[in-house]
């Protein structure tokens, strides 16, 4: 063993390990043919991002996401498999072509490069800004000296109910409004029809 | 060095180099352009398969990708843009103060419910047209002859 420090890549290799999970489950859903092996990678890309989450000081969201995604879209993508896969046994057909080769190349094409530009860019870094500019005015505050402690800790869930129910209060109840007007129109589309109706 | 894997990721301590071992993001985090490229990939992958799939459910499983993505990209940028330096209102005097502005995870709460919605209702019309035309493959939908 050799004595190599390696405190300061804890977080790249957390990064690394959860984003190659993520990317590799990605594709597993993307180029995998069989339907439900790809709802089984869907449910492990999307617990791979709730790690990620959780790598960006987010716990909370993390866990709504494992919480709402694995347990309830996951579940409902797999009912509607079981409830609709027929003849087929749900294998689709085949879909590689000459068009999916230039759809492949042009996509994710653009979206390296779309990536790369992101990678090359200089954030501006607001909290790092403000940091100077309240080192540069109360130097002698000793207050200063908890802005590394803070900026390591999580964010607590009193910010974001703060937020829910302060500032975004009306987008707050208009997504409960979207959410019943999704359930109700769900509910009738999926009635049984009535005898007199003649086709659907 | 299992110890640096094995500790507590849910550990909220501050990070210094004496709990280092209750410290999960000790040393320089990890930049947002790191996570930003990540999610472009990932959104790329989503794109293509919403682009070339044909089953119905994979079509709407590679949406939940690209959404991901996107929430990947607004909790990166929370993480960055999440502090703001605050002045103690109404008063004159006295030293600013941190507060926390999560205003990116907030909105990924908000896309969370929308995308709960679009999987019921998207479930709800594939299940539909399986009733109606026995199949899920769109290849097979030609009514309009398309």
């Amino acid at each position: 063993m050799t004595n190599f420090d390696l405190t300061p890549y804890v977080p790249w290799i957390w990064f690394s390990f959860f984003g190659l999970f993520t990317l590799v489950m990605a594709l597993g859903v993307v180029f995998h043919r069989k339907i439900v092996y790809n709802a089984v990678f869907l449910a492990l890309s999307l617990v791979g991002t709730g790690a990620l989450y959780i790598t960006l000081n987010a716990d909370f969201l993390g866990i709504v996401q494992i919480l709402l995604y694995v347990g309830g879209i996951i579940v409902l993508i797999l009912f509607s498999i079981l409830l609709t896969r027929g003849e087929e046994r749900g294998v689709e057909y085949v879909n590689r072509n000459k068009q999916s080769f230039w759809a492949f190349s042009s996509i994710m094409g653009l979206s390296l490069w779309i990536g790369i530009q992101f990678w090359k860019v200089q954030w501006p870094d607001a909290n790092r800004n403000l940091a100077a500019n309240h080192w540069e005015r109360y130097s002698e505050i000793a207050t200063i000296k908890t802005l590394p402690q803070i900026l390591n800790r999580t964010v607590p869930v009193e910010a974001i109910g703060d937020g829910l129910m302060k500032p975004y209060l009306l987008i707050f109840e208009l997504a409960s409004i979207v959410l019943l007007v999704a359930m109700v129109g769900v509910v009738i589309y999926m009635k049984p029809e009535k005898k007199g109706d003649a086709d659907a | 060095m299992l110890n640096l894997f094995l500790n507590d990721v849910f550990s909220g301590q501050q990070c210094t180099i004496e709990n280092i071992g209750n410290c999960h993001f000790y040393g320089p985090a990890v930049p947002v352009n790191a996570y930003l490229f990540l999610a472009m990939i990932l959104f790329g992958l989503g794109a293509y398969g919403v682009v070339t799939r044909k089953h119905l459910i994979s079509i709407l499983m590679c949406m939940e990708v690209m959404l991901n993505a996107v929430n990947l990209m607004l909790v990166a940028f929370s993480r960055q843009w999440g502090l703001a330096s605050m002045r103690p209102p109404f008063v004159s005097t006295g030293d600013d103060f941190w507060v926390y502005v999560p205003v990116g995870q907030i909105f990924v709460i908000f896309s969370l419910t929308i995308a709960v919605a679009e999987a019921a209702i998207g479930l709800a019309l594939v299940y539909h047209i399986y009733k109606s035309l026995g199949t899920t493959q769109a290849d097979d939908f030609d009514l309009l002859k398309g």
